[in-house]
């Protein structure tokens, strides 16, 4: 136990048992602050959809809880997909697999201006106005923007899938992006620098400025690869560490990306067999 | 014909469990009647660890409030495990904890706030945290979980969390500050066995270690 750990959870159960002392207390019953129902909390029983929760006559302190459903606006949306599950905190997680676009170090690489994308029954929230988002949402897939364009891929046989899981630490939103990429000179996954999957992982991120982000990298035949939003969302789940009931990651830091790339890897590595290479990264950029 | 505006019922003589499990079931008169009798206290909590910043208290209390109207929605209570006021006091605390750690580089100083959220406890959700700290309370209330820690030990334990000096006790106690600084260890290690034994795990033990043992 860490030094002043069992101290403080003393100090909680004192502050508690005087919450409820004061709950007996007539005199201490103060509606000093009235709660206000937001107009949208009555949407909050309805867990079929992640409702942005603003929190109406909130005060002005800067915090940026929102929804983030962002994707790169660089090539034509082909699909987008939300899914939601259970997270320790108040959390939310958005996984804008914005299409699957091809970024080739040969061609111009595609602008990432982070534009939204509007996914069913999301609205992407602006930035300056606090909402809460709800944080505990049973796993649901919006299927949305129905614009879907033939993946052009005339004479690539082999590329990489790119997922940059982005965490911002002020929010705990975690935004899922993913791109095909394709290594400058043909090269191998195994050629790719560290340092290079980063910069590709941060190219990628839908969070404007990430807290910490984990890269994952399938490498492959293209037609191995995870392609389809439904494919990545299969991938999506096998590297979530959040499965509570799981054993193996019963010991893990749920709160810290950092601490095995490895298992990550392990994790992707068994949902999509041995015919492609995989290859984790994780960053901790902190400010 | 007009409707007639109706006050809603104010539920003063239903118990907080009650209450709950109304609110639970989506009743928002009830869910109000919680905040009412609750939320004064929660406040003035918040108040104090912000040392009366009230724009900010008034942020957090209504987080705070939000995150158990979702929690009951969601099921997230049992109040066969904590009463409500620790389950208010442990959602009050993870939204709290929330705001340290996106604050602690900004306002109050990272090296500051870094020692005081490493050393908080944060098991991964506010239904844990209540079961743990209503495991906590009952260790600290006469007669109760077999007397865990005796009359003593629990007046120790209840000092010393209020901020009582070792000094100070053992001059109450007449006793050397070594002796009162053993037996408050005694009485800690005693607590933390029966938290083990209740299957809560300690953030060491959440990394591998054997949380308790």
């Amino acid at each position: 136990m860490r030094p002043g750990e069992l101290e403080n959870l003393v100090k909680m159960a004192l502050e508690a048992e005087a919450l409820e002392a004061e709950s007996h207390d007539a005199q201490a019953q103060s509606p000093c602050s009235p709660f206000v129902w937001p107009a949208q909390l009555h949407d909050a029983a309805d867990t079929s959809c992640p409702p942005a929760l603003r929190l109406a006559g909130s005060a002005p302190e800067k915090h940026s809880d929102h929804l983030v459903a962002a994707g790169a606006s660089g090539a034509r949306p082909m699909a987008g997909i939300g899914w939601w599950w259970a997270l320790p905190v108040a959390a939310c997680i958005g996984l804008a697999a914005v299409g699957t676009r091809l970024v080739s170090q040969l061609l111009v690489p595609a602008p990432v201006d982070h534009g939204a994308v509007a996914l069913e029954g999301l609205k992407p929230q602006d930035s300056q106005q606090p909402a809460l988002t709800a944080d505990t949402r049973p796993p649901v897939v919006h299927t949305a923007v129905g614009d879907h364009a033939p993946f052009d891929l005339p004479v690539v046989r082999e590329a990489s899938l790119v997922m940059a899981v982005s965490l911002d630490e002020s929010t705990n939103c975690r935004c899922t992006q993913t791109v095909i990429h394709q290594w400058s000179d043909d090269r191998s996954l195994q050629s790719v620098g560290r340092d290079e999957v980063l910069r590709v992982g941060l190219e990628s991120s839908c969070l404007p400025s990430p807290d910490r982000m984990l890269v994952l990298v399938v490498s492959g035949p293209i037609d191995q690869l995870p392609r389809t939003p439904e494919a990545q969302l299969q991938l999506a789940s096998c590297i979530d560490l959040t499965d509570e009931d799981d054993p193996y990651i019963d010991d893990l830091d749920l709160d810290d990306f950092s601490h095995d790339e490895g298992k990550y890897a392990a994790y992707a590595q068994i949902c999509l067999g041995n015919g492609v290479s995989i290859e984790a990264v994780t960053l901790r950029i902190g400010r | 014909m007009s409707a007639t505006p109706v006050n809603p019922p104010r539920r003063e003589h239903e118990t907080l469990a009650d209450l709950a499990k109304a609110a639970g079931a989506g009743d928002r008169t009830a869910f109000e009647a919680i905040h009412r009798r609750l939320s004064g206290g929660l406040y003035r909590q918040f108040l104090e660890r912000l040392n009366g910043r009230r724009d900010l208290a008034d942020d957090l209390s209504q987080r705070t409030w939000l995150g158990v109207w979702q929690s009951l929605q969601l099921g997230r209570y049992d109040p066969a495990k904590s009463a409500m006021t620790t389950f208010v006091y442990a959602v009050g605390y993870k939204i709290w904890l929330q705001h340290l750690r996106s604050a602690s580089r900004g306002e109050y100083g990272e090296s500051a706030m870094a020692g005081l959220v490493d050393s908080a406890p944060d098991p991964e959700n506010e239904a844990t945290l209540a079961e743990l700290l209503e495991d906590v309370r009952s260790c600290l209330q006469e007669g109760a979980d077999g007397g865990v820690l005796t009359a003593d030990e629990r007046g120790l334990v209840r000092a010393s969390a209020q901020g009582a000096s070792d000094r100070e006790l053992a001059r109450q106690m007449n006793v050397a500050v070594s002796t009162l600084n053993a037996r408050k260890q005694a009485a800690l290690e005693k607590l933390r066995r029966f938290l083990a034994q209740k299957g809560h795990r300690t953030k060491e033990g959440e990394r591998g270690g054997r949380g308790g043992e």
